[in-house]
């Protein structure tokens, strides 16, 4: 099988492509980002290791990959992040709070909370996951989790899994076969 | 030329990153750089006036040459690479490291204009501050020291004798240095993006190799400095 252009992806569709290893794994998400951006497709990437700059705060993490393309003011961003971290159950003081501390110092559940807002933030047309992303099942299992989720179902989602993690449950994956990222 | 680099810096995160640099680089090493500076213009006059037998003023002026064509812009980039060389390898191998880099050019972002312009671009001006300072102090310093402790007249005698072009070419051989030292420790930083790949290159190695590349880099190019700005300061005598 063959992936189509990812501008083509049908909306809602699910893709897996499992890897032999780490790094096909990697270099899968790397070609995946690489072919949305030169298609210039709106694209949210959630993947936990390496997604959030240590030394910039929240705010400007979730800020940048907006800000680096289109003129969206940080304060606006940030306003719009607010809501959205409420809507995942931080009250407003601790979510102000989050969004103004620097990445290296929030919990891995803090620092998820923070890349699934961007990525909302984002509207994307493709999701990008790194099946690393399941691995806190748990805490994903819970309401306001599931209802924030629930706002990229809209999009068409590729998980990027090794040969040993476990799939993701609930959904209907179509399989992409090796190499048909690269045949296009 | 700066229309490409004003699309890559305006970026508040880089805007950011090059004012922290330009106070951690370019203003808080003014201690040691005054402390460095100082104690070289009062060797120098000392040497001069009492092993050498020269009057105060020409000593006064033959420091201001030393300092302004030789050692100003030679141990300021030194000064810069042994304070803020290490730091900024290890800043950038830290964010190569934990696929910070990587995680960047995933959504699009160059992590040059990030991190590596605004370093560059910092550490070019931190040297250009900082031999501001250098001379400064050696003026100050060996004013003061001179044996014949006349300050107006000194300093007449030598403010008529100030060749603005030594100082232009002084700054600009000083900013050179800097942006080429943290351009190769930037480098050196960011190959501990490799480490994930099995290449066996840890942090420390890198850093090291680093700090002694850009000190190699700044002496040969502050001997190709001078061999070709030699003439233009000769006329100017």
């Amino acid at each position: 099988m063959k992936l189509l252009p990812l501008q083509q992806l049908p909306q809602g569709s699910r893709w897996l492509y499992r890897g032999q290893n780490l790094v096909e794994k990697e270099s899968v998400i790397d070609q995946l980002c690489a072919h949305a951006n030169a298609e210039q497709l709106s694209y949210g990437l959630l993947s936990l290791k390496g997604a959030l700059v240590s030394h910039l705060s929240l705010a400007e993490n979730i800020w940048l990959p907006i800000g680096w393309r289109l003129p969206r003011r940080l304060g606006s961003v940030a306003h719009r992040a607010r809501e959205l971290l409420q809507c995942l159950g931080y009250n407003g003081d601790r979510a102000s709070e989050l969004l103004q501390s620097r990445s290296r110092d929030l919990t891995p559940l803090e620092a998820q909370a923070g890349i699934l807002i961007r990525a909302l933030i984002l509207e994307p047309h493709l999701l990008i996951f790194d099946a690393d992303w399941f691995t806190r099942a748990q805490q994903q299992q819970q309401q306001p989790w599931q209802q924030t989720m629930a706002q990229l179902n809209g999009a068409a989602w590729i998980v990027v899994a090794d040969a040993e993690q476990p799939l993701p449950s609930g959904n209907q994956w179509t399989s992409i076969a090796p190499g048909a990222l690269l045949e296009r | 030329m700066a229309a490409p680099l004003f699309k890559l810096m305006p970026r508040l995160p880089a805007l950011r990153e090059f004012f922290r640099l330009l106070y951690l680089d370019g203003v808080r090493s003014v201690g040691l750089v005054v402390l460095m500076a100082a104690a070289l213009a009062a060797g120098e006059v000392r040497l001069m006036t009492d092993s050498l037998g020269l009057r105060s003023a020409y000593s006064v002026h033959l420091q201001w040459l030393v300092s302004v064509r030789v050692l100003g812009p030679l141990l300021v980039p030194v000064v810069f690479i042994a304070r803020s060389g290490a730091a900024i390898a290890v800043s950038v191998g830290e964010m190569a490291g934990k696929g910070e880099w990587r995680g960047l050019r995933r959504q699009g972002i160059n992590p040059f204009g990030i991190y590596v312009l605004p370093c560059t671009v910092a550490g070019s001006l931190s040297c250009m501050l900082l031999l501001c300072y250098w001379l400064a102090t050696g003026v100050i310093i060996s004013v003061v020291s001179s044996p014949n402790f006349d300050v107006l007249g000194e300093l007449d005698l030598l403010f008529s004798q100030i060749n603005g072009i030594d100082m232009v070419l002084a700054l600009l051989r000083a900013g050179l240095c800097g942006a080429v030292a943290s351009l190769i420790t930037c480098w050196w930083g960011s190959r501990a993006e490799l480490n994930d790949r099995d290449q066996g290159l840890s942090l420390p190695s890198l850093v090291s190799e680093g700090v002694l590349q850009a000190l190699v880099a700044v002496l040969l190019l502050d001997l190709l400095s001078s061999t070709l700005i030699q003439p233009i300061t000769l006329t100017s005598l």
